[in-house]
């Protein structure tokens, strides 16, 4: 936990302000032909923290994701990233920012090792422009550190060993891992996870989570999205809960868990089951 | 009997009805096809003015001197590029008009008279009286269009139908359409289908196009797409296919550019202000019959309603106990065999020859990227434009110019709205 | 029976041909133009088919500015001009249509490649580019020297004479144009090289991967893929000025979208992703061409195949076909070429 903030000290409130938010969100509306996938008046996503996006199928959290990062444009709506207003920048602006994503179905570089996987995460390098590209000694003290960095993680997340691998080899939990640790190349100051446990072997679940508790510790704010309710019981600092793309509720776990409207809205529909069941 | 069987047959029959409405003209050359021009400036005449014409390989093929009417006329031996040059001498003050040329390249797609006209200017009067566009000249343009727009329309249907089941672009497309009308020739001379015979000519190579889709899908496209080669993978294999057949009908046909024997070259007929060949009329409204017929064979058999569930969504279609496959090799014999027809009406209005697929592969693309890829009524809708846009362009702009605007249009539509006019933006996730 | 087969065949003819044309200019500019080619389908997984267009801008580019006598007649400052044509026409696929998906682009290049060459062809341009009848001599007006005469001529180093062994023999003209378009073909394919070895390249292989990866770890995969198609365009421009310092004319018939696929055949026979995939593509592209061409040809003129199945005037068109059928195969069977990597090879680009 965040030794910045006493998590209950926040009021457990739709839009509740919180004393150093991240990432602030406002009146971001998004339709899909006359379907509102996304309607948010305000949310604070607090820095330092675990915050968790839950919701059933539907309830337009990667939509919100998408909308974040910008992979996909709102009809209206503003959102401020760490005092800059990045609304409307272009995807790879935002990521340069220090707000990097990962997505539900892996997008690991299949045809390119997992090393170059990795390398390829580091922001800001000098080989990666056209003009210094053909003078390696640009550009060889940098790549040096950033091998240095993508080995570094590779030995944390397990995957030293596949190094030299195709991405493709790899199984499906362990291009979660390598999506995570090659987000973290840029060393972001916020990591979105679009579902990182999804698909993942029960074995590694226990692991991911505690990397992820580790970058918490680290400094990094986490966001994520999660179907598994336990999951986010036991690691999330603050759930946000959507439906029908509008926020139910948000608090503490606790807190989220006796919400009367979260509980009418999952036991007065079959997606409590489905929540059940994950 | 099956309702596809059904479907088929009732394709079949408007294709046979169209066909026998033939006109069995095979009225003989009412006079030599020529390079005509007059040389004159605004209203004046000028006579003995030399006019010299080159083929492409720069030889001399005629050469004479305007009248006292100004008038010139030289034969034209035979289809290919040629540059019309005026030699001269000019009178006093009389120059070839800035920015125009006193060479003038004409393509021959077509043996009939042409003509070639030098733009000149007299030194006094620098603003010539330009001939007026008359609403008849631009309405006779339209129906040319519209023409053009049929055939290119049911040629384009197959492709937009199999990109519609399968995802892939075919490139090989055109020159199944090539395929169609070669075929036909082949029968009309081979087998003697010449005059009344000809129908049937007609009706055997739609078939035997049908038989090539079948092929195509059965033999190449389906295992390959069983073996999970992507699209485009199978557009790059397509490619090549488009070439094999392509040089195969080079080979086999031959390099000249033929005509069907059963209709030279027709006097025009007057319909109000419209002027056209007779056979035009018959290929106009036989092309609408069978756009008619497709549109009811998709809205009211079940093989259509399959198809157009397949194209939607192939899963869904899967499970709600469509035959994908079957489906899918139904669109192939079907546009295919679409594909032969429009190529043996685009045949019989202009030539038949191996470069045809090649021709009009790009107009094509343009007719269903236009309407949508993927929909029968947007490859439809998109070729009677792209037939319209290209053929009302040459009112004002060069001839050489036309097939730009089809282009032009294939740019814009693609890079401004990609899933064309009847397309729909992608679906919802 | 076999014996008597190769009774009419002459084996050192055949070989000595194919052989010959595989090292001869017409495959260093297949090689140029494959290596180009290269960068934008095989590393960046763009589905270039109007690769023609660069080609025909470079040949068109130099040939105008040096009959037109702009830039003082320099030859070099002409090819720089075709180079700088080659950037534009870059900027004009790309800067509209790279957000485009693959098989979109595929018929969007296609088609601004006809746009171009049909431009070339009009009559309106006849002051420029010859409109239909192209530029037969590249002279320039003013001076009236030419082009190619400057080339093999005036700047060649090499003495007088026939130079080679058996029937790999060249004049000096031709074996000069030769040492130029390897010369070209080496360069570039060392760029590509110290290209793809770089940081850049691996942002480059990402966006083939994935573009929206590229893009969430702050790519600008827009930028890349420009630099990539103006790189990759600007290499195909020289293919088309060695192509016009060998034949010493432009005309439209050279840049038909057949060239274009030409080109494809011979990077993906070569294997696309690989450094010297286009330059051993365009050898054996040619070796195999002229090998069965010629082939065939003996075997007509010997008799073994009759005139009902192929006529002695035909052979050319064998060329096509050959074309076709190994773009075909290949993809089908061998998508990663002679040299490729099997794991680099799979298309899935969208």
């Amino acid at each position: 936990m965040s030794d910045s903030a006493p998590l209950n000290s926040f009021p457990a409130e739709i839009g509740s302000s919180k004393p150093d938010p991240i990432l602030t969100v406002d009146d971001m509306v998004r339709t899909f032909g006359g379907l509102r996938a996304v309607d948010i008046n305000h949310l604070e996503v607090q820095r330092g923290i675990i915050t968790a996006f839950i919701g059933p199928n539907g309830a337009g959290k990667t939509t919100l994701f998408n909308l974040i990062t910008g992979f996909d444009k709102p009809d209206s709506g503003s959102w401020v990233f760490d005092d800059a207003s990045i609304g409307g920048k272009a995807p790879h602006i935002i990521a340069q920012a220090g707000m990097v994503r990962t997505f539900q179905l892996t997008k690991s570089l299949a045809k390119m090792t997992v090393l170059d996987n990795m390398l390829l995460g580091a922001s800001n390098q000098r080989g990666e422009r056209l003009r210094y590209a053909l003078v390696p000694t640009q550009w060889k003290k940098q790549e040096r550190q950033v091998l240095e960095k993508a080995e570094d993680l590779l030995d944390r997340f397990n995957l030293a060993h596949m190094r030299d691998e195709y991405a493709a080899t790899l199984s499906g939990g362990q291009r979660k891992l390598l999506e995570m640790a090659r987000a973290l190349m840029s060393e972001p100051r916020l990591i979105l996870l679009d579902e990182p446990m999804a698909g993942v072997n029960p074995a590694l679940v226990e692991s991911l989570l505690q990397h992820i508790e580790n970058l918490r510790d680290e400094g990094v704010s986490v966001l994520f999205i999660e179907h598994d309710m336990d999951v986010i019981m036991g690691i999330s600092d603050w759930i946000v809960v959507l439906a029908e793309g509008r926020i139910i509720a948000e608090g503490t776990p606790s807190e989220v868990s006796k919400n009367p409207a979260v509980i009418d809205a999952y036991l007065g529909s079959s997606i409590a089951e489905e929540l059940k069941d994950v | 009997m099956t309702k596809k069987v059904k479907g088929m047959l009732i394709f079949a029959l408007a294709a046979f009805c169209a066909s026998v409405a033939f006109p069995f003209v095979a009225s003989a050359l009412d006079n030599e096809a020529a390079f005509r021009g007059t040389v004159r400036v605004g209203r004046e005449v000028i006579p003995d003015v030399t006019i010299t014409i080159l083929d492409d390989a720069g030889k001399e093929i005629g050469s004479t001197a305007s009248g006292e009417d100004g008038k010139w006329e030289i034969p034209i031996p035979s289809i290919g590029e040629y540059s019309v040059q005026l030699i001269g001498p000019l009178p006093e003050g009389v120059t070839v008009k800035e920015g125009a040329a006193s060479e003038v390249a004409v393509l021959v797609e077509e043996i009939r008279t042409t003509s070639v006209g030098f733009q000149l200017e007299t030194s006094e009067q620098k603003n010539i009286l330009e001939i007026p566009p008359t609403w008849e000249r631009l309405l006779n343009r339209m129906v040319s269009g519209l023409k053009v727009g049929l055939l290119v329309a049911l040629a384009s249907i197959g492709l937009s139908l199999i990109f519609g089941v399968t995802g892939l672009v075919n490139f090989a497309h055109s020159e199944m359409v090539a395929f169609g009308a070669v075929i036909a020739l082949v029968l009309e001379s081979s087998m003697g289908l010449t005059g009344g015979l000809f129908p049937i000519a007609v009706i055997l190579a739609v078939v035997i196009g049908g038989f090539l889709g079948l092929f195509l899908e059965k033999g190449i496209f389906g295992p390959l797409r069983r073996k999970k080669m992507t699209n485009i993978s199978l557009m790059v294999v397509s490619i090549g296919l488009a070439f094999l057949m392509r040089y195969l009908m080079l080979i086999y046909h031959g390099a000249e550019p033929k005509t069907y024997t059963s209709f030279k070259i027709q006097t025009g007929v007057s319909l109000g202000p419209i002027e056209l060949p007779p056979k035009d009329y018959y290929i106009i409204s036989i092309a609408f019959v069978a756009l008619v017929a497709v549109g009811i064979l998709l809205q009211r058999t079940r093989l259509g309603t399959s198809m157009r569930a397949v194209s939607d969504n192939p899963a869904l279609a899967e499970s709600s106990g469509i035959d994908v496959n079957r489906t899918i090799m139904w669109v192939w014999i079907f546009g295919s065999a679409l594909a032969g027809m429009g190529g043996i009406m685009i045949g019989l209005t202009q030539v038949v020859e191996w470069q045809m697929g090649e021709k009009i592969l790009l107009l094509i693309f343009a007719a269903v990227t236009l309407g949508g890829l993927g929909t029968a009524y947007g490859a439809m809708v998109g070729g009677i434009a792209i037939g319209l846009a290209s053929e009302t362009s040459t009112f004002w702009l060069d001839n050489d110019l036309k097939f730009l605007i089809a282009l032009a249009v294939l740019i814009v539509i693609l890079l401004v709205r990609p899933q064309g006019i009847l397309g729909i933006r992608e679906r919802l996730g | 029976m076999i014996m008597n087969l190769l009774a009419g065949i002459d084996i050192s003819k055949l070989l000595g041909l194919a052989l010959r044309t595989s090292i001869g200019v017409q495959s260093a500019v297949f090689a140029l133009a494959a290596v180009g080619l290269n960068l934008h389908y095989g590393y960046t997984g763009l589905l270039n088919f109007g690769v023609v267009a660069f080609m025909a801008a470079g040949a068109y580019g130099m040939a105008i500015f040096f009959t037109q006598g702009w830039l003082g007649g320099s030859i070099l400052l002409a090819i720089a001009a075709g180079l700088v044509f080659a950037v534009g026409i870059a900027l004009s696929i790309g800067l509209p249509s790279l957000r485009l998906r693959a098989d979109y682009l595929a018929i969007t290049t296609i088609a601004i490649a006809e746009v171009l060459r049909i431009s070339f062809r009009s009559q309106r341009l006849l002051d420029l580019t010859g409109g239909p009848f192209g530029l037969p001599s590249i002279e320039d007006r003013n001076a009236e020297v030419s082009f190619s005469e400057i080339i093999t001529v005036d700047w060649n180093p090499i003495n007088d004479g026939i130079y080679g062994f058996w029937r790999l023999r060249f004049d000096e003209q031709t074996l000069w144009v030769m040492i130029l378009g390897w010369t070209l073909v080496l360069l570039s394919t060392l760029l590509i090289w110290g290209l793809m070895r770089s940081p850049w390249g691996r942002v480059i292989k990402a966006i083939r991967e994935d573009e929206d990866a590229a893009r969430a770890l702050g790519k600008n995969v827009f930028s890349y893929k420009l630099q990539s198609l103006i790189i990759g365009g600007m290499i195909a421009s020289l293919a088309g000025v060695t192509r016009a310092m060998n034949t010493g004319f432009v005309e439209t018939q050279q840049f038909k979208p057949q060239t274009t696929f030409f080109i494809w055949t011979v990077l993906i026979l070569g294997g696309a992703a690989s450094i010297w995939g286009p330059v051993i593509g365009a050898m054996a592209f040619w070796f195999i061409i002229i090998f069965v061409e010629e082939l065939l040809r003996q075997m007509v003129d010997s008799g073994w195949v009759p005139e009902a199945v192929l006529a002695s005037n035909d052979i050319a068109s064998v060329r096509m076909i050959m074309m076709g059928v190994m773009l075909g195969v290949l993809m089908i069977w061998r998508p990663q070429g002679l040299v490729g990597k099997k794991e680099e090879a799979q298309i899935d680009v969208r």
